[in-house]
């Protein structure tokens, strides 16, 4: 089993916030091809990673950070979209015209597409800040037309609590799954590797529509919402500037884009 | 749980994660009777091989490889020896090496062997397209033991409306005990099979189909089972998909646990009125659907909004009954004037006092809401319900009935404080209790920065039904069945509600 991205987590109490906010986004299963397009209700990994990529100019290595985000939307509506199918076109050339290149046919495509997306993501790169104030390519989220805007860049310290609480976030599956009732197990693209986009490495998280709020010293009960142990040796980090619900404020559940991990951590 | 990866065996199955393949791997397991796809043999493979060569071509799974694979050798263009040989080249992939020098896209460890598109893969695109695909090379490479699994997927993800109905469940226990479920009805209908029949009635709504067989699942469990306690961990996702070419689609309904732990409360603590609430909302099927594989449960089918939509749930599973009692009172006023068939059509009688445990279940459960709260909630219906029977206000009940917003809310509940306290005024009485407080108003329906809740439609219905089964309880409405005010009180519509 791999170690967690938070077992190394001791000192970086300092992180990066940003707020994000835009009009529509969808981040599209990677096999379901044809027919709907349906979106998964949180923004993967790997498109989190794109999206610091387009923001700093370059891929930084994907061991040089951690990120923890929220993720929230308004509501999701299917939209009709054209999609340009591009094949080779393998005929002869004909006598005096160039040689074929490719054919493109035109195929009507149904995608589901999440309104008002609003992302506060957080990083543990607070020298980054200045690259988020001055992006170096558009600030998009999901798609290529999804435009999207950073409505605040600021540094937070964060501060090691005995309880919070998750919000509209991915946890790690394992070791959350059987400790959170809450959320959708799902496969998740965490890696394309930029220079072998052929080599994808995926994970298994449970993605988290609502709140779950970790115990308090002493607390039990049956609600859903409450997260019924805390795995031994973890660190509650929570961001001291969120809205206090029950006493909390918003932990953050720290992941990593890296290679390796559950996905594909198999022996030789 | 075994939701991690493990060692490959000789033939390199594993669980990957990957609904489609997961499922497919379930439905291999469970045909071969082993329980992890580690221990898969080629002989497994062998059987299945058999059993496909002659199944694949009875119209039932002709019918389902059109949905799920498009695979183009079912066509009568070819002729039955050629298709026999296409369909045992593919069953046979495993068997064939991987030469393609690059991983496996779903078992990394393994070469691939080809690129596939979705005659192989279902969901992908054609063999064309090279758009979606990383450096513009069309299809997904995949192993010949992955080919080969996939095709398990023919025993694992049986045809409902018209569609494959795949599960992914994070605990793969009931990945496979629901695939079993499904897989013994779904061969016996492919046995039966056969050319020239006619159309057999379908199976129908998938998200009723998975109800059923998780019910059966759990009912098979040893008994001194906890009874919060489910066999699994986690929950689950259903993909209902179409690859055929006539319109692919693809449909993914979420069950969440908690959810799930509701339905099985509810059923264990309060059966006498989960049944008969459970049964109003069966909906059989019509001649064109199978009896037992083709009726649907909307209750079912409303558990996968949950919790998102648990203020709709409630509204609309949980308040009707309660207002079904109001409904009685008017029918029993106007009997004079009834048919019979008013009586015939009347919806079966649910006992409100366990309706309101299934409720406050309900409450608990999904929606998580403090115990605090739901106390609360409890005191003050039973404060204005006594009230109003004390006093015999009808015209409080009406207003408290119709209120929609928190201001009209406001205005019924300060009315009836101020009233009780002057009554208790007049007459000296030592029970000087208010209706309700500032304090328990606000834990009721404001959260702490006191703006309004934003489950406050959940909170109002709750205060609704505990007044209205108060009331049901001490016969007031059958009191009142002549009286105007009571005939015309009407549940008001919430915006967007018809």
């Amino acid at each position: 089993m791999a170690t967690p991205a938070w077992a190394g987590w001791i000192e970086a109490v300092r992180a990066l916030k940003i707020e994000l906010e835009g009009v529509t986004t969808s981040f599209r299963y990677p096999h379901i091809l044809i027919g709907r397009q349906p979106s998964y209700p949180l923004p993967p990994p790997a498109t989190i990673y794109g999206h610091i990529a387009s923001t700093l100019g370059e891929y930084p290595a994907p061991d040089s950070f951690r990120f923890a985000y929220s993720f929230t939307h308004l509501g999701s509506v299917d939209d009709y979209e054209h999609t340009w199918l591009i094949e080779r076109d393998g005929r002869k050339a004909k006598q005096g015209q160039p040689e074929p290149n490719i054919l493109a046919g035109l195929s009507p495509t149904v995608r589901e597409v999440l309104f008002q997306p609003r992302l506060t993501l957080y990083l543990d790169r607070p020298d980054w800040y200045d690259a988020f104030r001055t992006p170096v390519f558009p600030v998009l989220l999901g798609r290529s037309q999804d435009l999207a805007a950073y409505t605040r860049v600021e540094i937070v310290d964060l501060e090691e609590r005995s309880a919070g609480y998750f919000d509209h976030t991915l946890l790690s599956f394992d070791p959350w799954r059987p400790r959170v009732g809450l959320g959708q197990g799902l496969l998740m693209p965490r890696l394309i590797d930029p220079v072998d986009r052929q080599r994808v490495t995926w994970a298994r998280y449970v993605a988290l529509n609502n709140r779950a709020f970790l115990p308090l010293p002493g607390e039990s009960g049956r609600e859903p919402q409450l997260i019924r142990a805390v795995p031994q040796g973890y660190r509650v980090w929570v961001d001291p500037t969120t809205r206090e619900r029950r006493g909390r404020q918003r932990a953050l559940e720290w992941l990593t884009v890296r290679g390796e991990g559950e996905a594909l951590d198999l022996p030789a | 749980m075994p939701t991690t990866l493990s060692p490959p065996s000789a033939l390199g199955l594993r669980w990957t994660d990957y609904p489609l393949m997961d499922a497919a791997l379930a439905g291999l397991c469970v045909f071969s009777q082993v329980r992890r796809p580690e221990d898969l043999t080629a002989e497994h493979l062998q059987t299945f091989q058999r059993w496909a060569e002659d199944a694949y071509f009875s119209p039932e799974v002709t019918s389902w490889i059109s949905v799920v694979f498009t695979s183009n050798f079912i066509n009568y263009s070819f002729t039955p020896a050629k298709r026999r040989e296409v369909l045992r080249e593919i069953l046979g992939s495993y068997q064939r090496p991987g030469l393609l020098g690059v991983p496996c896209a779903i078992f990394p460890e393994l070469p691939a062997q080809q690129r596939v598109a979705r005659d192989l893969m279902p969901m992908l695109m054609g063999r064309g397209p090279m758009n979606f695909y990383p450096d513009g090379q069309p299809g997904l490479p995949l192993s010949g033991q992955a080919i080969t699994a996939l095709q398990g997927l023919s025993l694992a993800a049986p045809l409902v409306s018209g569609r494959a109905l795949v599960l992914d469940a994070d605990d793969k226990q009931l990945l496979l005990d629901v695939v079993a479920e499904w897989q013994e009805p779904w061969l016996k209908r492919i046995s039966l099979s056969r050319p020239g029949d006619e159309k057999k009635p379908i199976w129908a709504a998938a998200r009723t189909r998975l109800m059923e067989a998780i019910r059966k699942v759990i009912e098979k469990q040893p008994s001194g089972r906890g009874p919060a306690r489910l066999p699994f961990a986690g929950g689950a996702t259903l993909y209902h998909l179409t690859n055929s070419g006539q319109g692919p689609d693809a449909a993914i309904y979420t069950l969440e646990q908690p959810a799930l732990r509701f339905m099985e409360l509810a059923s264990q603590n309060f059966p006498g009125a989960w049944k008969p609430l459970f049964d109003s909302r069966r909906y059989e099927a019509d001649k064109t659907k199978d009896s037992a594989f083709g009726f649907r449960n909307e209750l079912d089918e409303a558990l996968f909004s949950l919790p998102d939509e648990a203020p709709f749930f409630l509204r609309r599973y949980l308040m009707p009954p309660f207002t079904q009692a109001l409904r009685e009172a008017k029918a029993e006023a106007r009997k004079g004037k009834s048919s019979k068939k008013t009586e015939k059509n009347a919806p079966p009688v649910i006992p409100l006092a366990g309706l309101w445990g299934i409720t406050e279940l309900f409450l608990m459960e999904v929606v998580g809401m403090e115990k605090a709260r739901v106390e609360a909630v409890e005191a003050l219906g039973q404060r204005l319900g006594r009230w109003i029977v004390a006093e015999n206000d009808k015209r409080l009940f009406r207003e408290l009935y119709e209120a929609r917003g928190a201001g009209p809310l406001r205005h019924v509940l300060l009315k009836a404080m101020l009233e009780k306290s002057k009554g208790d005024a007049k007459s000296g009485t030592e029970d000087r209790d208010l209706i309700t407080t500032k304090d328990e108003y606000l834990r009721i329906f404001t959260e702490a920065e006191e703006v309004t809740r934003a489950d406050f439609t959940l909170a109002r219905d709750l205060l609704k039904m505990r007044v209205i089964q108060y009331l049901h309880d001490a016969r007031f409405f059958e009191e009142n069945r002549d009286d105007p005010e009571l005939q015309n009180t009407e549940l008001p519509n919430e915006e967007g509600e018809k």
